[in-house]
């Protein structure tokens, strides 16, 4: 191989020096693109640890587990078991959601264990505890309410054994006691037990109100034995109970929030994708204005692949230092979307505490790989126009422009093929969510390639249009359009961040449009009631008995319906049932398929069939007229399905049937949350602050009217999508260093121009008009163009993306609102992006512009 | 001499690169009658473009005063240079300085259209000027398809099309054959003293000063009166 003369990395590197303006926008580019992705993946990586610790934490080392169902165990289940001398390491759990105001609120698991059976299962347990070994703890056996907490959250909360605390179990205020501290040995547990507190079992049902039962029986099978011991252990069961695989409890938890990590990963790889053409923009941008340099340095006997390698490592250089720069930005801004991506999951998924942000080395490694990957692809076609400098460069500007043009006309027919070839495998072919992503990359970067043609095809149209104006009103557009190739990348750049705004505003407003249609429906009642601290749309946790008779007794109250919203065991895992004793609630259903008219459905359903949601149909490939099979205590049992009926509340899903059957089959009085129908007339607001005053006494109840009900309900809805706000807002901040890029290196080639254009009279101002009036163009161009593309990611998004991630199908509801914000971006990124160059080129007085070449 | 149409009184203009100044105009000064063509010849970097940038008002001076027509140049604002050099000054350049992204015709009439006219008026007369310069049938052409004497036609046309009464020509052949800035110059000369008006040409050709009707050396900052044919 030749030798490379460091002197041509000089040219390389005193180029990069000498511009540090264009050299620091295009660091800028790749160091905001590579800090999206490696944001989201810390994100996505703490979301995912966190659970992937609560799972170890309560499963630990168990292959199986007994369930009783939404009623537990009877403890003899348990003792029986004991007793049948099979060699099978088991531990009894009740474990329950608590929070304590000593303790920050925070939710936390309350694992309720039988010490003498726990080791073989969570050994972390074992560790040193201060107070003596966990055995030797009397506190722990025999004071009601003693609990174990870790060290970390010991120091957090100066707690220390012997010291009361309150303990808020369902909504009521118990006490409680630091029974001792464990110091975990290794990070696993630390981390572990950041979010769980322990206590003996028999503390946790004195606390529950639960004596006599137990949640579950852990199990560990070895796995050549386990279809033999699983037969065993049932022929030892009630019919009530049933032996499931431990791992299948999680994975519909996983795959739902796999689904939502996919969505934010693709997201923020478009960041990336803006990124590349900004990359590209400058790199081919660095290339063309040193065409005369390349053309010396080859008449002087450089090799048009030492030209290659040059440029290649000027890319090189500055895709190391952006990727640098880019990690350690997404690391600061990964921490802000842990919040973010936590709150949704808790929000929408199941309730969680991610404490601690993990930073995976692979989030390093990815992102310089991506920074750098990007920068290098971005660079090879520059790179390699730069190897074929002729010895002379004798190109001419018009030439140039000319010769591109061809390309840009190829460019758009690739483009349009691409489009048209992703839009038809979206629509054809079944694909998974992964795949349906690269179809939406596809449609959108086929649409990006042909903006610059577009764009040259529509100027002369502008040119006419703005002609009335004078003379910048008729250059403006030309400029535009002979500058093709310094600003076609970055208007390429700005209309694809644009359309995925568009896109993404479209679903999220037709997407609250469809909820607020929805709740219209559900929400006919005048107050809803649930646990305080339970999940607004999946409350799980029982009222007390109490507080519902006084409700039934309560004065003007026309009606109360009851619902209890339980997880039950079925042969596909945990599968969510929401039972109720509305009598209109097949009037207060949309159903999207189903047997018969509403009343005729809801009969059905009293009569024993269930109706299934909309998500979980899709999620197990069922529909009206199909069965589904859940293990009832009295054993396992079909049921037919009446109907699919349309439900955003939860991606998870579930299958709603009449109270009575439930409780019949379940042997299950709970509820969980109940609405009132008042008498007409009545001040339902005041009628509620009465509620809040009486009934918390009881238990801590959520009261709310049925407007309060609705405006929370969007309030979170909103939140869920501020980790996509926030990243459509860095999309759009890459694009507009994109476009500030181009107009700076535009503005650099055309100083003498500009200097030719003062001298023969342009004035100041005119300066000003003609440098916007382009920058506006370019704007308004990819803004116009973005409008179908955003148009066309929505409906995919709608129809595709939230089928397969989520379950549900949206209807488009349009809105001129996201066609006019995007607009406004556009135009106004465009135009702020103008203001600096226009800036210095009036700032350069016109002789000093002429002498610059 | 004619009245003085244009004066240069006392004129400074130093340049600075990092910590040297350098003095280009020492207290220079000049005057010129109206309708007259004046040679300004110096050795290159004797400040003959700089000269010409200040008599344009594309430039100003740091002290001293320029009377162009009786206006003051350095008394007036930027903006108020950029509309008078808008209405005055043509300017040609060795460099032809035209704009690549405009056609010929185009080239022309912007001064025109800067100025105000109405787009039928300025390609009209656009027209009619490189009718003049023999370029007729090349109005919508880009002007790097045309070759060097062509490119400074069409700048002479340019620089004459809103009937300034000033031109100003920096080497306007020096980037050119001699037999075509021999053309180029026949094509100046008789555009300018036809329409009766003022022409500073800054140039190296001795020949080319030989046409004027005075010419003017520029040395050590100063401006000094040299005897034609002398």
């Amino acid at each position: 191989m030749a030798s490379f003369s460091p002197s041509l990395l000089k040219v390389g590197w005193r180029y990069l020096i000498s511009h540090p303006l264009q050299t620091a926008l295009m660091l800028l580019g790749i160091a905001l693109g590579v800090s999206v992705a490696v944001s989201v993946d810390v994100a996505n990586a703490s979301a995912a640890r966190g659970f992937e610790l609560s799972i170890e934490a309560v499963t630990g080392r168990s292959t199986h587990y007994v369930s009783g169902g939404p009623s537990g165990l009877a403890e003899e289940t348990y003792t029986d078991l004991r007793r049948a001398g099979l060699e099978v390491p088991m531990a009894p759990i009740l474990s329950q959601m608590i929070s304590s105001p000593d303790l920050g609120d925070i939710p936390l698991q309350l694992l309720g264990i039988d010490p003498f059976a726990e080791e073989p299962f969570r050994s972390y347990l074992y560790t040193n505890t201060n107070g003596g070994s966990m055995e030797q703890m009397d506190a722990f056996f025999t004071i009601p309410g003693a609990i174990l907490i870790s060290t970390e959250l010991s120091e957090q909360y100066g707690l220390q054994p012997g010291d009361a605390i309150e303990l808020n179990l369902n909504g009521r205020l118990l006490p409680g006691l630091i029974a001792g501290v464990i110091e975990p040995q290794d990070d696993l547990s630390r981390r572990a037990l950041q979010t769980i507190v322990l206590a003996d079992i028999s503390t946790v049902q004195e606390l529950s109100g639960r004596l006599g039962f137990i949640e579950r029986i852990d199990l560990i099978l070895p796995t050549e034995q386990e279809a033999g011991l699983i037969a065993q252990i049932e022929d030892l069961l009630p019919a009530s109970a049933v032996v499931l695989a431990a791992e299948g409890r999680n994975r519909t938890v996983e795959d739902l929030t796999g689904a939502f990590q996919t969505n934010l990963a693709a997201l923020s790889m478009l960041g990336l994708v803006v990124g590349l053409f900004l990359i590209y923009n400058t790199m081919t941008f660095s290339v063309v204005q040193r065409r005369q340099s390349f053309g010396t340095l080859r008449a002087l006997g450089t090799t048009g692949r030492e030209i290659f390698i040059l440029v290649l490592s000027e890319a090189l250089l500055v895709g190391i230092i952006g990727s640098l720069l880019g990690v350690g930005l997404g690391i600061i801004f990964g921490r802000g979307a842990v919040e973010l991506v936590t709150q949704t999951i808790n929000d929408v998924f199941y309730a969680q505490t991610v404490r601690g942000v993990s930073i995976p080395p692979s989030s390093f490694i990815k992102g310089a790989l991506l920074g750098l990957g990007t920068t290098l692809v971005a660079a090879l076609i520059p790179a390699w126009e730069a190897a074929k400098s002729p010895p002379r460069s004798t190109l001419s500007r018009s030439q140039l422009e000319s010769t591109l043009g061809k390309l840009l006309r190829t460019a758009a027919i690739l483009g349009a093929a691409m489009a048209v070839v992703s839009a038809f495998l979206l629509i054809r072919i079944d694909l998974n969510l992964t795949a349906s992503f690269a179809g939406i990359f596809g449609v959108v970067i086929g649409f990006a390639l042909t903006t610059p043609w577009i764009t040259q095809q529509l100027m002369p149209l502008v040119a006419r249009l703005l002609a009335p104006i004078g003379p910048l009103g008729r250059m403006a557009p030309r400029e535009v359009s002979n500058s093709a190739s310094r600003t076609s990348p970055a208007m390429a750049a700005l209309m694809v961040a644009v359309a995925v705004t568009i896109g993404a505003s479209l679903m999220v407003g037709s997407f609250r449009a469809s909820v607020i249609d929805w709740l219209g429906v559900i929400l006919r009642n005048d107050i809803y009631v649930s646990v305080a601290g339970s999940n607004l749309a999946e409350p799980m946790v029982a009222i007390a008995p109490e507080a519902i008779e006084r409700i039934n007794a309560w004065p003007n109250v026309e009606a109360v319906h009851l619902l209890r919203l339980v997880q039950v065991e079925s042969p596909q895992g945990p599968i969510t049932v929401s039972a109720n004793d509305n009598p209109n609630d097949g009037d207060e259903q949309v159903f999207l398929e189903g047997e018969g008219t509403s009343q005729q459905i809801w009969e059905a359903v009293k009569a024993g069939a269930m109706i299934i949601s909309e998500p979980l149909a899709n999620h197990l490939g069922l529909g009206a007229g199909d069965e589904i099979r859940l293990f009832t205590q009295q054993g396992e049992k079909a049921f037919h399905i009446a109907a699919v009926f349309r439900d955003y509340s939860s991606s998870r899903g579930n299958v709603t049937m009449w109270l009575p059957n439930y409780q019949e089959l379940w042997g299950d009085e709970a509820v969980t949350a109940l609405s009132v129908k008042a008498a007409a007339g009545t001040d339902v607001d005041a009628m509620v602050d009465d509620m809040r005053a009486e009934l918390n006494q009881i238990q801590f109840l959520e009261i709310r009217s049925n407007l309060a009900l609705r405006s929370e309900t969007l309030v979170i809805f909103d939140q869920s999508f501020l980790i996509t706000n926030a990243l459509q807002l860095i999309t759009t901040a890459v694009a507009f260093v994109g476009v500030l890029s181009a107009m700076l290196s535009l503005q650099l080639e055309k100083q003498r121009q500009m200097g030719i254009l003062k001298a023969i009279g342009l004035s100041q101002r005119q300066v000003w008009a003609l440098t916007l009036l382009e920058t506006g163009l370019i704007g308004a161009i990819a803004g116009l163009l973005a409008l179908p593309t955003g148009y066309a990611v929505a409906q995919i998004l709608l129809r595709l993306i939230n089928r397969l991630s989520f379950g549900w199908t949206l209807q488009m509801h349009l809105q001129p609102e996201p066609f006019i914000q995007a607009m406004a971006i556009a135009i106004g990124a465009a135009l702020l992006a103008g203001l600096y160059p226009a800036y210095r080129a009036t700032q350069r007085s016109a002789a000093d512009a002429m002498r610059f070449d | 001499m004619a009245s003085s149409f244009v004066k240069v009184e006392n004129v400074s203009k130093t340049y600075s690169e990092g910590e040297q100044q350098h003095a280009v105009l020492r207290n220079a000064n000049l005057e010129i009658g109206r309708g007259e063509l004046v040679a300004l010849l110096g050795a290159s970097g004797s400040g003959k473009s700089t000269l010409l940038n200040l008599l344009s008002g594309i430039d100003r001076a740091d002290s001293g005063a320029i009377w162009v027509d009786g206006q003051n140049l350095i008394a007036m604002s930027e903006a108020e240079r950029t509309l008078f050099r808008r209405k005055h000054i043509g300017f040609v350049f060795q460099f032809f300085n035209l704009l690549p992204t405009l056609t010929v015709n185009e080239n022309v009439s912007l001064p025109l259209e800067l100025a105000g006219a109405k787009l039928k008026v300025a390609t009209g007369k656009a027209a009619e000027l490189l009718d003049l310069v023999g370029l007729e049938n090349r109005g919508d052409s880009y002007s790097d398809r045309l070759s060097g004497g062509e490119q400074q036609r069409v700048a002479i046309a340019r620089a004459l099309v809103h009937d300034p009464l000033l031109v100003l020509a920096d080497e306007p052949t020096g980037n050119l054959d001699e037999d075509t800035g021999n053309q180029i110059m026949d094509l100046l000369e008789k555009l300018t003293r036809n329409a009766g008006k003022n022409l500073i040409m800054a140039t190296h050709n001795s020949l080319n000063a030989q046409r004027a009707d005075r010419i003017v050396y520029l040395r050590d900052g100063k401006l000094v009166e040299k005897a034609k044919n002398g």
